[in-house]
């Protein structure tokens, strides 16, 4: 899909929540969430492209997919929650919004923790 | 000289990779932290020739890249695709063991520790995270440490004795939740 059949769809859906809104304000919040799940969606393609790319050039450069793998989790973790914590702000929950970040920033710790475990065990045993 | 050609030509992709990913990233917060997967991923790029080069060898557990390529051994056997495929997942493979062998040693009681890890067959291509359906962990008692009696149910329902130990519930619950694997696929023997 091309960016301005997106930019066209984003515009009819924010005119018609506007005016939902102000009826509604149930029905534009999940109009809202519709429109967001579907561009998503639609770029899923493009998205598999980029990661197929990042997959191949690791490849050939005999690079460690683990890092790769990891690396493109927390891509993947920041991006949802970003999206779920927009939605949250959008139905006025800053809070709950809040807390869906710092979820995502402990899970993304979480993946760098085998890591930071190794180096660090790799360096204490350089230096005992 | 050509230990140093091989460190620059994958520091650079290291480096570029890291670029691009930052640009991926949908928000600012969160730059920092793929920053510090990267600076990890570059320490472990740099270590290994370094210690090499100071006469002091360190075979590091999650290695930043490999000496032999996936994509070379085609040329080495017909089903060199398979063969490649093979090398990438028994790479990954250690490194999951070792990650989840350190963090049942963290555990109070565990002296050794020994992993086996199964993957899905899947025709999933080289890089590809291969997923995981069976963990075996292999626990035996730290030297110096008693294990407790084990209550004695009379008439009770036969309970399996490995899931019992506390011990092996604890390895079980961190591995699950560090390593994001499912709980039901992890079997403790203690």
């Amino acid at each position: 899909m091309e960016i301005w059949q997106i930019v066209g769809l984003a515009l009819i859906v924010t005119i018609i929540g506007v005016v939902l809104r102000k009826i509604q304000p149930e029905i534009a919040v999940q109009l809202s969430i519709l429109a967001g799940a579907v561009i998503f969606l639609l770029m899923f393609g493009k998205i598999k492209v980029i990661v197929d790319l990042l997959q191949n050039l690791a490849d050939q450069a005999n690079i460690s997919s683990y890092y790769l793998i990891i690396v493109l989790k927390i891509v993947g973790i920041s991006y949802l929650a970003e999206f779920g914590a927009q939605i949250c702000r959008d139905a006025g929950e800053g809070a709950l919004a809040t807390k869906v970040e710092l979820a995502a920033k402990i899970g993304v710790l979480v993946l760098a923790i085998p890591i930071i475990v190794a180096i660090l065990e790799s360096l204490v045993r350089l230096i005992p | 000289m050509q230990a140093l050609q091989t460190l620059i030509h994958n520091l650079a992709i290291i480096l570029l990779l890291a670029t691009f990913m930052e640009m991926l990233l949908p928000n600012k917060s969160m730059r920092g932290y793929v920053q510090l997967v990267m600076g990890l991923f570059v320490i472990s790029a740099v270590l290994n020739p370094l210690t090499a080069f100071l006469k002091h060898p360190l075979e590091l557990e999650i290695p930043a890249w490999t000496s032999a390529a996936p994509q070379d051994m085609p040329v080495l056997a017909a089903d060199g695709a398979r063969l490649g495929k093979d090398a990438v997942e028994e790479q990954y493979r250690r490194i999951l063991a070792h990650q989840i062998r350190a963090l049942a040693l963290g555990v109070g009681g565990v002296g050794e520790a020994q992993v086996e890890i199964s993957f899905a067959e899947t025709s999933a291509g080289l890089t590809d995270q291969p997923r995981i359906v069976g963990v075996e962990i292999l626990l035996s008692p730290a030297q110096g440490t008693v294990e407790p009696v084990r209550p004695v149910l009379i008439g009770g329902e036969a309970q399996n004795p490995k899931s019992e130990n506390p011990v092996a519930l604890d390895v079980k619950e961190k591995v699950a939740k560090l390593m994001e694997i499912p709980e039901e696929t992890i079997v403790v023997h203690f």
